[in-house]
């Protein structure tokens, strides 16, 4: 372990590297991006939830002047998705959401492409449409998709024949019939959590170019260029290395939303029938929250049997996920929920059954947190339904129950490394004194805490290349998203290396030279990219240093490399920079190529896909202040205290960044935003209805990074930024409870529902 | 999402743009700070062939104060302007209180006092963009045959969510409206035509041009409470002024509500001068006020019933505190 180690930038927080260009408005996004001859590629949206194409009629729209092509679903038999794919990139046949994409333009500029929307005419015949999941997941609901059963699903995505049902997750140990009979109380609650967008200020955009050999470019701010390749490839069907796919220096947020094929398949819709031009798609924000991608709504049944004394004997939680039109990351997004359903908790006999379900809404899928703020909502909350009812201390009932390290994970079967869960909830008590002290009259206070694992088995690959003159790049596929990694990784590979941190750069993700890395999701990328590029670096070290060793006449052992110069351990007068060793040892000069590649080891005869040790799990815990006024059902939020398990911070600064914006997020789902649907159509789709907090609504926030440091994690650390959002809503509905005694099971809490709540037991004060 | 094609004019006075206005005959719109009418532009909500900016005409954005006339205003005064103004501050604070309490810093600074008292209502379904109401009819408001929020109504019911409005009502404010014929002062309610489709009673070619609030006596009183789901950028989803206004023989207390109506509502109550005000006249106004709120689900925040439910609490709260301010 490197606790006691001392480091020269690691743990520091140094200013990002992407600060400057940002603060001044000179990083480059997608909309920045213009390239000779470049089209402008808009989208025609279906008008109905579920719906027949009777139709489409373009000849008007193309006689417009301006207009290069327009391109129909009918022209393009292909299907993308990532576990499942199902879905066309403009629509086939009929549509499954208000807002599918049904008909592309390419015009010399947006305007004309916008109008020529308006001259397409397509004919529909409306079908019966399913927007809640337990009814779509009916035997005998009305299919959405006809053909499921001929769609090739990776091997753990189940779909259950005939219904609406794509995925049905199970994991059951024990046996909860036994453990419910032997239980002194049972308690059953259902909640229910909306949907939810990621809301990132810059929107889906990418600009494509095919040329005559199918040979395509797609400059993109999709979040994962190596899982956008396949995916295209696939769809496509050719060679993946006929894609290339070329990052934007800048993404303007993520949070999940940029995976897949968004843009991307509105571009490659119009680039493959118009080739040898660059063709571009920008979203509207309309289009991000009606076609993009949402966070699943869920109806969440938790059923929990415990003994007098608190303890917990049996848990059984069914799930319905409405996945929107198509499958997108739903399955796995389930499966995730699924592990995680029961809670943190070691419960001797769990049963978890998820139904993954297609509905007539936008499409639903990663979104940070990835199951994780639905499923902790409802075990959450329960948890403070138990403690009340058998007079049990809320946070004394969590620890007496949470996973200690080495504990068996109940639906996983795994063994759980997580003491750090425990370290998050005393943080959080002692931070909000949880014994002791005392709050004023309609105060109260409430804790909830998370777990969720990151997805394994993924690889990542690096190169680090020491240039001639001693600055090193590092080229790894892992993207700038707002969340910092460019930062953590360049402080890595100065650290191991030994040059200063303003000598490494990070290159812009780009299929055809950096090398492979699955994807920039889960918070995966400190621990996965952190350990392939801190062996590259290392790699590059070695290489630094028999070349030096040489040059000196000294066995390498004897030497070190520290701010960008090698040393003579036990001669300090002979020192190099590394320019001088790479120019004596290359005649003229040359560069040195560091590689390294990281993969979680995985223990024997486990399924691959999605489903092996988890190799590090996302822990955290809030504790959350409150007043609520009795007349008006408004809740004041006093403080809120948030621990999260680091394993090492790298750049303190940017983990309580993600923590602040991970409660912002958590605030926004918990009592601010929700989509007001009307029959399948989005009445709310700009920010002026569609409610984010904003920064006067942000109450005062207690950052607590817990370091509890991971054996395999680069210096310790691992993922930290995606659940920061996740224990807070139901964190605040314990407080509320705890400060008025009413419990409120959908989110997201509004003071009109607070108010009706309290006025059902007879409490609220009206005219 | 771009503004659609259309002509700019900036007349160099009144004159020149009632005129402009008039012979446009419906297809030019006045544009003081454009925060408001924009977006509906960017929408093809509506579609202006000429907008008239009032920005070029010289007068329209000051603020005076005199102890017989009282506070004039100029429509063109932003609400950054009024909210920073002394002799606002000096006089009618809650003025300045409410400018702050509109949109956001950035819309403070556009927005103009005019426009905010001008602007138009407010519906789920009908303030989106062509393309994001999908299978939804046109409605009345959009130029259709059908109402989604109330449906077979055959009338409009958007609600009208100024924050000054209200605050102008219970201060007894009157304005000036100029049109080529010459100019007309009147009492704020009636600018408010109580229609949803055309909130207005404006007719083409006619511009505000003043707000006039009378003289401050020593015991007035006045304050706004906004009721929103977000501290910022948010419309009222339920806006409550109060105030006491002491004449020579009698003083009138005022209540009026935002975001509730086609139109803001005004009660009033009128008592002799040493009356105390007491918790029976709160209780009518209070009552009123309830009877007449008719808030609908065509805002985004809160249901209905709450809104409704808040009306008499925040009218009780703002009477309250319009008193203490007012020295009862
Ligand atoms: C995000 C957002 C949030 C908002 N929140 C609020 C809020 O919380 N509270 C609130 O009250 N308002 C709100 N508004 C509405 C509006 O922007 C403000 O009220 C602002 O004061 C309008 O002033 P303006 O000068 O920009 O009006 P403009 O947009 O220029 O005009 C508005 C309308 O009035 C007409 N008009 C303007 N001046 C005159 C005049 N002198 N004579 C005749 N007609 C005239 C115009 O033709 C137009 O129809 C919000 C707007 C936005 C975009
Ligand atoms: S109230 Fe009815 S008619 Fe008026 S804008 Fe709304 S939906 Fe349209």
């Amino acid at each position: 372990m490197n606790s006691n180690q001392s480091f020269i930038t690691v743990g520091k927080s140094p200013l990002r590297a992407d600060a400057r260009d940002k603060v001044r408005g000179k990083g480059i996004y997608i909309d920045d991006m213009r390239l000779p001859g470049m089209l402008y590629g808009k989208v025609l949206r279906s008008q109905y939830a579920h719906a027949r194409i009777l139709m489409i009629d373009t000849s008007e729209a193309e006689r417009l002047p301006g207009i290069i092509g327009i391109v129909t679903g009918e022209e393009l038999p292909f299907i993308h998705g990532e576990s499942f794919p199902d879905e066309p990139l403009l629509a086939r046949g009929k549509v499954r959401y208000m807002g599918e994409g049904v008909a592309a333009v390419a015009a010399v500029d947006e305007e004309t492409a916008e109008k020529a929307l308006g001259l397409i005419k397509v004919e529909y015949e409306e079908l019966p449409a399913l927007f809640d999941p337990v009814a779509a997941a009916a035997p005998g609901a009305v299919r959405i998709h006809e053909e499921m059963e001929s769609y090739k699903g990776k091997p753990l995505v189940r779909p259950v024949k005939g219904t609406n049902i794509l995925n049905h997750v199970q994991f059951e140990r024990g046996d909860v019939n036994q453990g419910f009979a032997q239980a002194d109380h049972i308690f059953e609650d259902t909640f229910t959590t909306p949907a939810q967008q990621h809301c990132s200020i810059e929107p889906h955009g990418s600009i494509c170019l095919i040329d005559k050999d199918d040979n395509i470019s797609l400059w993109t701010n999709n979040d994962s260029p190596y899982r956008c390749r396949i995916e295209i490839a696939d769809a496509l069907h050719i060679p993946m290395t006929k894609v290339r796919i070329i990052s934007a220096p800048y993404t303007g947020g993520n949070f999940g939303g940029k995976g897949g094929l968004k843009a991307e398949a509105c571009a490659i819709a119009l680039a493959w029938k118009i080739r040898n031009v660059p063709i571009k798609v920008l979203y509207t924000r309309e289009e991000e929250f009606c076609s993009s991608i949402i966070r699943h709504p869920s109806v969440i049944k938790i059923k929990t049997g415990v003994k007098n004394g608190g303890t917990i004997l049996a848990r059984e939680v069914t799930t319905y996920w409405a996945t929107g039109a198509y499958a997108e990351k739903g399955p796995t997004v389930s499966r995730f929920g699924g592990i995680s359903s029961a809670g943190p908790y070691n419960i001797p006999n769990v049963k978890i059954n998820g139904y993954l379900v297609y509905t007539n809404t936008p499409v639903a899928g990663a979104m940070r947190g990835y199951s994780g703020p639905q499923t902790s909502w409802a075990y959450e909350s329960q948890m403070d339904i138990i403690a009340a009812k058998l007079g049990l201390d809320p946070l004394e009932l969590r620890l007496r129950h949470v996973y200690q390290d080495g504990d068996i994970h109940t639906a996983t079967g795994q063994i759980i490394h997580a003491e750090g869960l425990k370290k998050c909830l005393e943080e959080v008590a002692v931070r909000m004194e949880w014994q002791g002290k005392t709050l004023g009259p309609n105060q109260g206070r409430g804790i909830a805490c998370m777990e969720r694992a990151v997805k394994t088995p993924f690889g990542s690959a690096a190169f680090v290349k020491v240039n001639e003159d001693g600055t090193v790049d590092i080229l790894s596929s892992t993207t700038e998203v707002g969340q910092g990694s460019e930062t953590i990784l360049r402080q890595i590979v100065a650290e191991e290396l030994g040059v200063p941190l303003n000598a490494v750069r990070k290159a812009t993700p780009d299929t055809a030279y950096t090398p492979y890395d699955a994807s920039t999701t889960s918070s995966r990328s400190t621990f996965h990219m952190g350990n392939a590029v801190k062996i590259a670096a290392a790699d590059a070290r070695q290489q630094i240093l028999q070349l030096a060793g040489k040059l000196l006449s000294t066995d390498p052992v004897n030497l070190t490399l520290a701010d960008g110069k090698v040393l003579d351990k036990e001669n300090p007068v002979k020192v190099m920079p590394i320019a001088a060793v790479l120019g004596q040892s290359y005649g003229s000069s040359g560069t040195v190529l560091g590689r390294g590649y990281y993969f979680p080891e995985m223990p024997e005869g486990q399924e691959t896909y999605f489903s092996s040790q988890v190799v590090f799990w996302l822990l955290g815990a809030h504790g959350i202040e409150v007043e609520v006024n009795r007349r008006t059902g408004e809740v004041k939020i006093l403080k809120v205290y948030a621990a999260h398990d680091a394993g090492k911070a790298i750049h303190p600064d940017n983990v309580k960044g993600q923590i602040l914006g991970g409660i912002s997020m958590g605030l926004g789902y918990a009592a601010y935003e929700n989509y007001e649907f009307k029959e399948g159509n989005v009445l709310n789709p700009s920010f002026l209805s569609y409610k984010l907090p904003t920064a006067v609504d942000m109450p005062g926030v207690v950052p607590v990074i817990v370091e509890q440091e991971h054996q395999d994690g680069p210096y310790g650390a691992k993922g930290v930024g995606e659940t920061t959002n996740v224990p807070l809503p139901p964190a605040l509905a314990n407080a509320i409870y705890n400060a008025v005694g009413i419990r409120i099971k959908s989110l997201p809490i509004t003071p009109d529902k607070v108010l009706a709540a309290m006025q059902e037991r007879g409490e609220g004060e009206s005219q | 999402m771009r503004l659609p094609e259309f002509s700019y004019v900036a007349p160099r006075s009144l004159a020149e743009a009632c005129t402009t206005l008039e012979e446009m005959d419906g297809k030019a719109a006045v544009i003081a700070g454009g925060t408001d009418l924009l977006q509906p532009l960017k929408e093809k909500l509506k579609r202006p062939h000429y907008l008239v900016d009032l920005r070029s005409i010289p007068g329209l954005d000051e603020i005076s104060y005199d102890p017989k006339e009282g506070l004039t205003l100029g429509a063109m005064v932003s609400l950054r302007h009024l909210a920073a103004s002394r002799v606002v501050k000096q006089t009618y604070p809650v003025l300045a209180q409410a400018a702050l309490e509109v949109a956001t810093a950035q819309i403070q600074a556009m927005g103009t006092v005019g426009g905010n008292l001008c602007q138009d209502s407010l519906c789920l379904y009908y303030n989106r963009s062509a393309a994001s109401k999908k299978g939804l009819e046109l409605c009345l408001k959009a130029g259709g045959d059908v109402c989604h929020t109330v449906k077979g109504s055959g009338k409009c019911w958007a609600t009208f969510c100024s924050d000054l409005a209200p605050v102008f009502l219970v201060l007894g404010a009157r304005i000036k409206i100029v049109d080529k014929d010459g100019e007309r002062v009147s009492p704020l309610a009636e600018l408010y035509s109580g229609h949803g489709r055309r909130p207005l009673t404006l007719k083409p070619g006619q511009v505000l041009t003043q707000i006039m609030v009378p003289p401050v006596t020593g015991s007035d009183g006045a304050v706004y409470l906004k009721l929103r789901l977000r501290q910022s950028i948010d419309y009222p989803a339920l806006g409550v002024a109060a105030g006491i206004r002491v004449k020579e023989e009698t003083q009138k207390i005022a209540v009026a509500l935002t975001g509730v109506e086609k139109k803001p509502l005004l009660f009033e109550k009128e008592l002799a001068r040493d009356q105390t005000i007491g918790e029976d006249v709160i209780r009518v106004l209070a009552e009123q006020a309830y009877a007449q709120a008719h808030p609908l689900n065509n805002l985004r925040d809160f249901t209905p019933k709450y809104r409704k439910e808040m009306v008499p609490i925040y009218v009780r709260s703002a009477l309250q505190q319009a008193l203490h301010w007012g020295g009862q």
